[in-house]
């Protein structure tokens, strides 16, 4: 691909990219939620000839998506996805954007729907740095992966790994994989406590 | 201004009404005004999916890559209306590309908003034909 994201390759993958890459197999269908500036999604073409398409509402993101010859649609997830068949997609990505979307759950739903299976990464509100500030200063916390303030943070819903876990139980969604991120490196231990970001491999268990 | 003339008071006053009145005169002698109504007809019964979905219209054109782009004030071609074209391309399993384009310019925008349509269909161009070239 002759374009100025040729060199991306070289680029080091951010960490919750790379654990995505390991979840997705070569030639495999994807649909990315809140696909942002493609960067994911580029990846995932260029590495894994998955057949990509991405969904994102801002106008300046789409740019570079076209930029990076991506097949992105301008739109927003809350309208729901129901110009999608069931099980359209091998896997629908929905990663750091779920905390953003208003109707959540009802995405969510969507999201299980179309995809055979689901990838959901977010950010743990609980992390333990953001429990210590909470604790001793009193204030909304304000982490690397929760870096806005109160005021203008794109973020409605604020929620915890155990919280997700939880959300899957009871919704029947049989959690196939999990992985555990905290700046830099995997975590394996108290993962609720000790984890920035959590990424979830899911299947539909109805 | 012309010289007063005698005559209805709708009758040309000023230089350019007099020119608009010749070729309007002109026009009505070669063409009727009534097929006017049966091209607005047309327009209106004109119906791309034939009584069926627009998807299974387009659902035979598999290897055909589209982008779509609208205009956020374009009251002729609304967004809405395009996002019905992308929403048939994706329930037909068809690659496409949908952006709009933020303007104030109304329908107008496609021949001012220049620089963000080359962008779109520049680089849309750039990809079609390196996956030609594959």
């Amino acid at each position: 691909m002759n374009n100025q994201f040729e060199n991306q390759i070289n680029e080091p993958v951010k960490m919750d990219h790379q654990v995505i890459l390991n979840m997705v197999p070569d030639n495999s269908s994807v649909l990315d939620l809140g696909c942002g500036d493609g960067e994911l999604l580029y990846l995932l073409t260029s590495r894994k000839k998955v057949k990509g398409q991405g969904i994102e509402i801002d106008e300046q993101a789409i740019h570079q998506c076209v930029s990076r010859g991506l097949s992105v649609s301008q739109q927003d997830i809350d309208c729901g996805l129901s110009e999608y068949g069931d099980k359209s997609f091998v896997y629908v990505i929905f990663n750091q954007s779920m905390q953003q979307v208003v109707k959540l759950e009802a995405v969510l739903k969507e999201t299980m729907r179309v995809g055979k299976e689901a990838i959901i990464g977010f950010p743990n509100f609980v992390y333990y740095k953001a429990r210590l500030k909470l604790f001793f200063s009193g204030r909304t916390p304000v982490t690397p992966s929760l870096p806005n303030m109160w005021y203008y943070t794109p973020n409605l819903h604020f929620l915890s790994i155990a919280d997700f876990v939880d959300y899957c139980r009871k919704s029947h969604y049989e959690i196939k994989q999990a992985a555990y991120l905290d700046e830099d490196r995997l975590i394996k231990i108290f993962p609720n406590l000790f984890a920035q970001t959590g990424i979830f491999l899911l299947k539909n268990g109805h | 201004m012309k010289e007063e003339k005698s005559g209805t008071k709708f009758s040309p006053v000023f230089e350019d009404e007099g020119y608009l009145q010749y070729r309007g005169d002109n026009f009505v002698k070669r063409f009727d005004s009534n097929s006017y109504l049966y091209i607005t007809k047309a327009l209106d019964r004109f119906d791309l999916a034939n009584g069926t979905g627009l998807d299974k219209v387009l659902a035979p054109a598999k290897d055909t890559r589209f982008l779509v782009i609208a205009f956020k004030s374009d009251w002729l071609y609304p967004p809405y209306q395009s996002k019905d074209i992308v929403r048939a391309c994706k329930l037909a399993h068809l690659d496409v590309t949908y952006g709009e384009i933020d303007s104030s310019c109304g329908h107008d925008a496609f021949l001012i908003e220049v620089e963000q349509q080359e962008h779109f269909i520049k680089h849309f161009l750039r990809r079609v034909t390196d996956e030609q070239s594959i």
